[in-house]
Parts: structure tokens; C-alpha cells; sequence
């Protein structure tokens, strides 16, 4: 074995976040849909 | 300039922007395999001395560049990047594969186990459904960031020890060196938001994208809409938020989250970094929400960074976490047994009421006859 290779990770928050309010909006959309239909 | 000529005019330039000490490096690019099978271009600088250094990754860099960032300042970046993590100074392959001098920074991580087939083949690892945790080396952890080496089956061979001593040591590590985190999701964007997201172009999403009015009505009206009461939904990860999705596998985790849910629950794979965690109060259906996680993999989320497209489920009475369609089965396979039950059930008690009513019609033929007989 002659060399090994880091990889480095760094934080990327703006893809964290819009990930993340991307299953916000799709489950307060749903939960909305319950509630309606529930009516 | 497309990207073969923009990877060999990097190259060919890297080393105006490096310093003194970085002249007589060997500067290359090579593809790597990432997560998911991805292939990506990795530069390499690499001083005659050294035979550990980390990898600077262009394909982003080329995103950049499109995006109109000039040559110069990539090159700076670059080079400000290969400085900053000059940390394997004095650390050679001897070193880094000896165990005694390793052991305390093997750590694991989670993969989808489909999409990394063939590269599991070369690495250690154990399934857990139809992920796969497997080890890393790391040789830095400073700043926002963590600078890994992938174990290989060949790198285990020379630290002479086995996956399950690997287990043992990379749990005993991750624990210690990223604890876990589990908050509300209401908690974890408002912090994001105070710290990088008005650094979000909301310009650079597209009209269609229907996340833009979302983002803005975010901005704007805050998070009302995010109270916990109204939206249960909960962050596991890690206090580094890279990664974080092997947080599920610590000791205990799992239970751990069985009794502050009071229950059941879902796990959505939202990435390598973090999943979440959905009560299962009965509402919710698997195969929506795994058509959610399939659509934010999709659109959202990097293709190197994709945990994997199903929805797990978390069942409290056996202590297991199972895929949730195989979850689903069970309870189908157990309501349709009840109702096998409830059917024999039935008939037995209809050839009971048939028997029943069959000898009291014989009773009452054979009374009829006593009758006849003394009428006669």
C-alpha cells in the first residue's frame, strides 16, 4: 500500500436545511390533508 | 472551458498557489468511487515524504466555476484547503495501520447497502435491513469538518483484526467522538436558520420549485407552522451533523427513542447525515411515506449523500427495527391469521349451533314418537 486518501467531510448546511424542510412541507401538507378529510 | 480542460488547467496551475513547501509535491487527479457508487475527480497533493493526504474533490468546484467564480479564486481555495489540512504531517501508512496507534480513532458510519454492492465487496461491513455500517480511519476532526480514511479489506488485514473487533472499537469511538442528538425538527431549522440559511439564494431555486414559497413563507412568518404539538417530527443525528444517521445504530438508541415516542415508530432515511423519527400512532402510511423519502432523494438531497429509499419501522414488542413494508405484513399476516381464527371460530360455533339445533330437532322427534308411541 503506497498511499492512502482522506476524504474530507464538511457540514453542508444549506443542503441540511432544505432537505429538511422539504419533509416539513410534504408532512404539514399531508397532516393538513388528514385534518380536511376529517372534517 | 469544459471540465477536462478545467481539471488540466487546475493541474497545471496548482502549484502558483500553493506554498514554498508544496513545490516538489506530485499533483494528480484521479476518479474515486464514493458513496452510492458515485464517481467523482479527486485531487491529490502529495509531497514526496508523505504517502497519507486528503482528497480535494473538483466536480463541486467545476459547479462553482459555471456558476462564475473565477479560476484564481478556486485555485486559492484549493490551495488554502490542502493547507489547513495538512494533518498528516509525520503520519505514514505504517502508522496510520497500526492498530496500537489507530484503535481509538476507528469510527463507523451508516451506507445503503443496494447501491454500494459492489464497493462493500472491498470494505468490512455488517447489514443492519438494508443498510450497511462500515469503518473509517479519522485522521482529523477540526472545525466544521472530519477528514476520514475508508477501512478496506486489505487495510483491515494490515491492522490484523477482524470486522467484529472493528465493531467493537468504532462504537466504543463514534459514541465518544459524536454524541448523539435527537430534537424536534422545529428546534433544528430554527437553529440552521439562525446560523446559514438567509445565506440561501432563494433566487437560484426555480420558480417551479414548489420549496420556494415555502422557504420565503419561512423566512417570513417564521415557525409557526413547526410547533411540535402540530408537526411531530424528530432529528437524530450527531452533534457534528455529518454522519449522523449511524447515530441510530449506538447501544440502546433505538429503545431509548421507543420510550420517549411512548411506542412504535417510523424511521425516514433523510440522509447519511441524519434521519428521522415519526411516532406511529396509526395515522400514517408506510408506503406514503416512503414515496416522501424517494421524491426528497430525489430533489433534495445529493446523490453521495442518499441514505437509502425505504421507510424502517421500529417495533417496540419485539425490540426490533424491520423494514416498515415488512412490518406492514406482519400486522396484515397477523390481522388475516385473527381473522383465519375468528372464521374457524365461527364455523365451529355454526356446526356447534347446527349440532345443538340437530339434537334438539332429534329431541323433538324423539318426544314426537314417545308421544306417537303413547298415542298409539
Amino acid at each position: 500500500m503506497k498511499k492512502i486518501r482522506t476524504d474530507l467531510e464538511i457540514r453542508k448546511s444549506n443542503k441540511e436545511v432544505l432537505r429538511l424542510a422539504a419533509y416539513v412541507q410534504k408532512i404539514t401538507k399531508k397532516s393538513a390533508q388528514i385534518k380536511e378529510e376529517g372534517k | 472551458m469544459n471540465y477536462q480542460e478545467f481539471k488540466d488547467y487546475i493541474v497545471k496551475h496548482m502549484k502558483d498557489y500553493l506554498s514554498e513547501k508544496y513545490q516538489d509535491a506530485n499533483v494528480e487527479i484521479t476518479e474515486v468511487r464514493k458513496n452510492n457508487n458515485l464517481k467523482l475527480d479527486g485531487l491529490t497533493i502529495l509531497l514526496p515524504e508523505e504517502n497519507v493526504c486528503p482528497t480535494i474533490y473538483m466536480n463541486s468546484f467545476y459547479e462553482e466555476f459555471e456558476a462564475g467564480r473565477s479560476m484564481e479564486e478556486i485555485l486559492e481555495k484549493i490551495a488554502e484547503i490542502r493547507d489547513v489540512h495538512d494533518v498528516q504531517k509525520n503520519l505514514s501508512v505504517k502508522d496510520f495501520l497500526n492498530i496500537e496507534k489507530t484503535k481509538d480513532n476507528i469510527i463507523f458510519r451508516v451506507v445503503g447497502a443496494k447501491e454500494n454492492e459492489s464497493r462493500l465487496s472491498d470494505m468490512p461491513h455488517r447489514l443492519e435491513n438494508d443498510m450497511a455500517i462500515i469503518y473509517q480511519i479519522m485522521a482529523e476532526k477540526a472545525g466544521d469538518g472530519i477528514a476520514t480514511a475508508q477501512i478496506t479489506n486489505q487495510m483491515m488485514e494490515r491492522l490484523g483484526v477482524d470486522e467484529r473487533k472493528l465493531y467493537e472499537v468504532a462504537l466504543e469511538n463514534t459514541q465518544r467522538e459524536f454524541p448523539a442528538t435527537f430534537r424536534p425538527m422545529s428546534e433544528v431549522i430554527k437553529e440552521i436558520m439562525r446560523s446559514d440559511f438567509m445565506g440561501i439564494n432563494l433566487n437560484t431555486l426555480s420558480d417551479d420549485d414548489d420549496m420556494k414559497p415555502f422557504l420565503e413563507a419561512l423566512l417570513q412568518e417564521g415557525m409557526e407552522e413547526m410547533q411540535e404539538e402540530r408537526l411531530p417530527l424528530f432529528v437524530l443525528s450527531n452533534d457534528r451533523g455529518i454522519n449522523g444517521a449511524a447515530a441510530l445504530f449506538y447501544p440502546d438508541m433505538k429503545e431509548q427513542i421507543a420510550r420517549q415516542m411512548n411506542g412504535d415508530y417510523f424511521v425516514l432515511p433523510s440522509s447519511i447525515h441524519e434521519v428521522l423519527i415519526v411516532p406511529d400512532n396509526g395515522d400514517a402510511d408506510y408506503q406514503e411515506l416512503k414515496d416522501m423519502v424517494n421524491e426528497v432523494n430525489q430533489t433534495q438531497v445529493a446523490p453521495d449523500e442518499v441514505l437509502t429509499g425505504e421507510v424502517y419501522s421500529y417495533d417496540r414488542e419485539s425490540r426490533r427495527l424491520m423494514l416498515a413494508g415488512e412490518k406492514a405484513e406482519k400486522v396484515h399476516g397477523t390481522e388475516k391469521a385473527e381473522d383465519k381464527k375468528a372464521s374457524i371460530i365461527d364455523t365451529l360455533k355454526a356446526k356447534k349451533d347446527e349440532v345443538v339445533h340437530s339434537s334438539v330437532n332429534n329431541k323433538m322427534k324423539v318426544n314426537k314418537m314417545k308421544t306417537a308411541e303413547r298415542e298409539i
